[in-house]
């Protein structure tokens, strides 16, 4: 698969003609925690963790997430420690006969 | 002083008093290294992503504190070997803390979600009036 063209490089390039024919519509996101500086993500709380992980309990990559680099990092400490603290699961297979 | 957090998780088949216990005595050994408690929990019994020395439950307790690596070693050390603690984790918050300052953050804090609560409350019993007299100013 051909590698996807960032959307910033792509508008500055080529014009706002092109970059709406192949990828419409075009929205920029502000990430969330730039937005408020209060919210902080805890790795104590599963509803919030379970917001930046997959359902095979992978971290979710920024193009989710929606978050800057500095907080995407923020976000992969916290999921990690959730699963040192059996918050989140390491992986969904680990789940899977728990009951038992 | 550094801040640190630490979290563990107590054997599920403890009672709510045993796990008060636990938490009085990690305070004290806080207190003799004198540490600062900025906060201290239980979270409750919850349901593990996974188990831990084949237990599927157990009980969160949270510590928010000041001190100096000695203490923390010490509460890992007292961890390990006390086997009703399944798992632990302590995670460095800040160098370096200024005790009395972050004391009255917190208090902010603590006292602004009760504000935020208490308008959200009220918001919620006067909402049907407000869209009334909105809706009569907009005529």
């Amino acid at each position: 698969m051909p590698r996807r063209v960032s959307r910033d490089k792509d508008r500055d390039d080529k014009g706002k003609k092109r970059g709406q024919n192949r990828f419409s519509p075009q929205r920029k996101r502000a990430c969330r925690f730039c937005a408020d500086k209060n919210l902080r993500i805890d790795f104590k709380n599963p509803q919030q963790i379970g917001l930046y992980i997959s359902e095979r309990g992978k971290i979710l990559p920024r193009r989710y997430t929606g978050a800057c680099s500095k907080h995407q990092r923020d976000i992969t400490l916290a999921v990690k420690r959730a699963r040192i603290l059996a918050v989140v699961p390491f992986t969904s297979t680990q789940v899977r006969g728990f009951n038992g | 002083m550094r801040e640190y957090e630490t979290v563990y998780i107590l054997d599920p088949a403890l009672t709510d008093a045993d796990v008060q216990h636990s938490l009085d005595k990690v305070g004290e050994t806080i207190k003799r290294h004198s540490g600062v408690i900025f906060r201290s929990q239980n979270m409750g019994k919850k349901t593990l992503a996974y188990r831990v020395k084949k237990q599927s439950k157990g009980y969160y307790v949270a510590f928010d504190y000041t001190g100096d690596n000695k203490l923390v070693s010490e509460m890992e050390r007292a961890f390990r070997l006390d086997e009703r603690v399944l798992r632990y984790l302590t995670v460095k918050l800040d160098d370096e803390v200024n005790v009395d300052q972050r004391k009255q953050q917190l208090a902010d804090e603590a006292e602004a979600l009760a504000k935020a609560m208490a308008a959200q409350q009220a918001a919620a019993v006067q909402a049907p009036e407000a869209v009334l007299t909105e809706e009569v100013n907009n005529a």
